[in-house]
């Protein structure tokens, strides 16, 4: 296989990353009750560990990731970038598929094969989106993703190096989709290198200006990532059902109206149901967790 | 992952056409007018790309008619809020709307490229609530429309109000209130100190 030294490679990266999760401290569990609550919902107990790693991201994307990003967008039009998207979304296809099958969504696995085998002879290797004019709607899976569905707990929140956000089931995921990828028979190391830079260069020129907004906007940019990495995984399990990943705050508040106020919507994944004489609105579980 | 997140906050309060929908009452009915009117107003000034100022006062005015800013405030501090003196909440409360207004009417500013808000069925959200579907378009037919939600509930005395943004299920109450958390948990719940740190960030966004 191939793609084994690149499979060597990502498990060299997590191999250390672990490492230097495992030597740094752990963040102590707050003894007082309000800040126990609020650390429990991070499910960051590597926080001090994860702020050190955000940092070197932050710095990686400074110094190299956004130029290269500017550069990028700056210097092909509009419609050179959509075919790269393109042919890189054909690609990452047979994962999808994959996992849609894992998930036993064989109605989505379908449409991913007739996407993929529609645009690659059609489209030209995927360069055009053939299927999705026919009304095939793409859609993207991952392993991490078929994790949740067969029900694993997402497990604490970790800043991997370079790739940003994640948990213990999705990191595991994107090790299992990288080693599974049926591209990798087909194709050698640096080419799969190339297709995760170009990748992760393109993704990045798509969000210059978001995500400076969002840093300027933040009081704490590494919280606000942190929440939006949980409700986005949340979205892309339940595979953007509206309503399944309702915030839930039952915004009950020490308000004369509280009565008033609406239990939220059941969630699919069952969260603990919000207390409604809790004086402070709990906070959404977004995932199913074990009772602690 | 990031993106579309993003955008959809960008998005919040945003631009309506009407499309016929089904709903299921006078309420709904009542929250899905009430929404548009106010997405009217934001979408007519980011057309008009008004000066700094102006789009603050308008965004400003959309806030303090249209939302519960008081419910949301609390909800985004979690329990620290029962831990506030009346001073600190005070303080609070008005440096939240600032954010908040400055927060939005620079986000939408610096994406806002023409789209516009249809505004879809409503669903009942319990009694005295609903949830108001919509969807963000442009004009251009590749892209992916963007599904936003409105939760709208009656308050006493003061009409509809709007209590939550949720951006293809990404919650912008929950999002902001795991930003203000995450800080709070992080000083060991010194709240002067988060006081602090509002209103230097409020004084960098109102910076024109």
């Amino acid at each position: 296989m191939k793609n084994k030294s690149f499979f060597r490679f990502s498990a060299r990266i997590c191999g250390v990353a672990l490492a230097a999760m495992l030597m740094s401290a752990c963040a102590t569990p707050p003894t007082d009750p309000e800040a126990r609550k609020s650390f429990d919902e991070a499910n960051d107990p590597l926080e001090p560990t994860n702020r050190t790693v955000f940092e070197f991201n932050m710095a990686f994307d400074k110094y190299l990731l956004k130029p290269v990003a500017e550069g990028y967008r700056w210097s092909l039009p509009d419609d050179t970038r959509a075919v790269i998207r393109r042919v890189l979304a054909n690609l990452r296809a047979p994962v999808t598929f994959g996992n849609d099958v894992l998930q036993g969504n064989m109605g989505r696995a379908m449409e991913t094969l007739m996407r993929m085998t529609v645009n690659t002879i059609m489209g030209m290797g995927g360069m055009f989106d053939v299927a999705g004019q026919y009304g095939l709607q793409r859609h993207e899976e991952d392993f991490g993703q078929t994790l949740a569905v067969w029900g694993f707990d997402e497990g604490p929140y970790i800043m991997l190096p370079i790739f940003g956000p994640s948990n213990i089931r999705d990191a595991i995921g994107l090790g299992v989709d990288a080693v599974a990828d049926p591209l990798g028979w087909f194709i050698g190391t640096p080419e799969l290198f190339a297709r995760a830079a170009v990748g992760g260069i393109d993704r990045r020129s798509e969000v210059i200006e978001p995500l400076d907004e969002l840093e300027r906007t933040s009081v704490d940019f590494y919280a606000t990532i942190r929440s939006l990495y949980r409700q986005r995984r949340n979205d892309e399990i339940n595979n953007g059902a509206p309503g399944m990943n309702l915030p839930a705050p039952s915004i009950s508040y020490d308000f004369p109206d509280d009565e008033k106020i609406a239990e939220p919507p059941p969630p699919r994944n069952p969260a603990p149901a919000p207390a409604a004489e809790t004086p402070a609105a709990p906070a959404p579980s977004l995932v199913a967790k074990p009772a602690s | 992952m990031i993106r579309r997140a993003f955008l959809s906050g960008l998005f919040a309060v945003s631009l309506l056409a009407m499309a016929p929908a089904v709903s299921a009452g006078p309420l709904e009915d009542e929250s899905r007018i009430f929404v548009k009117g106010l997405a009217d107003r934001a979408i007519a000034v980011l057309k008009a790309d008004a000066p700094k100022a102006q789009r603050d006062k308008v965004f400003e005015d959309i806030l303090r008619e249209g939302f519960d800013i008081k419910a949301i405030a609390i909800f985004c501090v979690g329990g620290y809020w029962n831990k506030m003196t009346e001073q600190e909440r005070q303080g609070y409360l008005s440096l939240f709307e600032k954010l908040i207004v400055q927060t939005y009417s620079s986000r939408m500013a610096s994406v806002y490229n023409g789209q516009n808000l249809e505004i879809g069925a409503a669903r009942p959200d319990g009694k005295a609530g609903s949830w108001v579907t919509s969807q963000i378009v442009s004009g251009n037919p590749a892209d992916q429309s963007l599904r936003i939600d409105w939760r709208v509930r009656q308050v006493d005395g003061k009409g509809l109000k709007i209590i939550d943004v949720v951006v293809t299920n990404i919650s912008m109450v929950v999002t902001q209130r795991d930003d203000f958390v995450g800080i709070l948990q992080r000083n060991n719940g010194n709240i002067p100190e988060f006081i602090g740190m509002l209103r230097d960030k409020v004084a960098k966004l109102q910076a024109p």
